[in-house]
């Protein structure tokens, strides 16, 4: 019954945040916006048993993603006028219309089995099991995305900085 | 009783706020928020699949795409970050164009 | 879903009703013993009695930008060490030395990646 209580809450803060996210004029709200979506999904997970997830969503999505998409923005932006026009209104409504009713239609339709395997605990002991026995591959490709995406983004970020200032 | 069709529905409907918002936004970074909300719709289905059908491989790649979600956010504004300073433009139908 | 969470929920609503009342009443006793005569003087922002000069939103330095990514990536990576460190033991016990290669690797990659950062000059400020 909790459970249904805290579903029905935890889905109604993030679907209104997001969408603040999307409609609002000001990027700078519709970015706080966004960390308060991503402290509702985190509940969401919490709510699935899954508090480590919960954990690790506060602490990377709302503590340093959108950080740093607000950063990007106050960086490109001044916000004073950070008023924002919108292109392809009718498309757009149409498109994420269709796409909602393809994917509920097809949820609706379907048929869904109940769990068969054997309940397992959402821990962080399973995810470290599979981290160093069957993950253990992409848990290595992980540190090396981590490693280009950060050479990336100094060789972009920091290209002719000299010039500028 | 809530069960595994209530957080697909959840998650369906934030994926298709977050496709009207990469549709209509014309800002980059405000493309890059909707963007967001879509990973995380995917996440909650990952999450859901792995909560009823009882298995640990959902809540791995959970945090496999946050990972990745990570890499690409960073990568992205350094993107936006390089383009506004080279053209002083933010607004991605005005990036279109590749020459330099 | 334990029922410990609900713990947080009563704070989460106990927080933002704290503020929520403090700040209406706030509002309300100052609507009522304020005098409204506002003067461009009074509007001014206020910099320790110095009139203001240039606008109060500048744009930020790109150097802001560089240390919260470098922030992130080692944000990510707590992801990865946390449930590797809660279970260290019993892993330990169980797979034997690997474990620790494992990690070393997973580390030495992204100590590389700081490496790199730091060559590059992305940990200096001026």
């Amino acid at each position: 019954m909790s459970e249904a209580i805290a579903f029905y809450v935890l889905s109604g803060l993030v679907l209104a945040s997001a969408w603040s996210v999307v409609r609002n004029e000001n990027l700078f709200h519709a970015g706080l916006s966004l960390i308060l979506c991503f402290v509702g999904v985190a509940g969401i997970y919490v709510n699935l048993d899954a508090p480590f997830l919960g954990a690790m969503q506060v602490l990377i999505y709302a503590g340093a993603i959108a950080v740093l998409l607000l950063f990007g923005f106050m960086l490109t932006h001044d916000l004073m006028n950070a008023k924002q026009e919108r292109n392809q209104h009718a498309a757009g409504i149409f498109a994420a219309v269709l796409m909602a009713l393809v994917l509920i239609g097809t949820i609706a339709g379907a048929q869904w089995y109940g769990s068969s395997g054997q309940p397992v605990k959402f821990g962080v002991e399973s995810l470290a099991r599979r981290y160093m026995q069957q993950d253990l591959v992409s848990f290595e490709v992980v540190a090396l995305l981590l490693l280009a995406s950060l050479m990336g983004a100094v060789v972009i970020a920091r290209k002719e900085e000299g010039s500028r200032d | 009783m809530i069960g595994l069709p209530h957080y697909l529905i959840l998650s369906a409907l934030l994926f298709s706020l977050g496709l009207y918002g990469v549709l209509t936004r014309r800002n980059a970074i405000g493309v890059l928020m909707a963007v967001e909300l879509m990973f995380n719709s995917v996440n909650i289905n990952l999450m859901a699949f792995s909560h009823y059908m009882m298995d640990t491989a959902g809540l791995a790649f959970c945090i496999f795409v946050i990972t990745v979600a990570a890499a690409e956010v960073t990568v992205g504004v350094a993107l936006v970050l390089s383009v506004y300073r080279n053209r002083n433009l933010i607004d991605l139908d005005q990036v279109a164009e590749l020459k330099g | 879903m334990d029922g410990n969470y609900g713990y947080i929920a009563l704070f989460l609503l106990g927080g933002a009703g704290f503020v929520g009342f403090n700040f209406s009443l706030a509002s309300f006793v100052t609507r009522l013993v304020q005098s409204h005569r506002p003067s461009r003087t009074k509007g001014l922002a206020y910099e320790c009695g110095e009139p203001p000069s240039g606008e109060a939103w500048v744009q930020y330095n790109v150097r802001y930008y560089l240390y919260a990514m470098l922030f992130v990536i080692f944000d990510v990576e707590a992801a990865y060490m946390i449930p590797w460190a809660a279970e260290f033991r019993k892993l330990l016990a169980e797979l034997g030395t690997l474990v620790v290669v494992e990690m070393a690797g997973f580390l030495a990659i992204l100590l590389l990646a700081l490496c790199y950062a730091w060559r590059k000059g992305a940990l200096e400020w001026t």
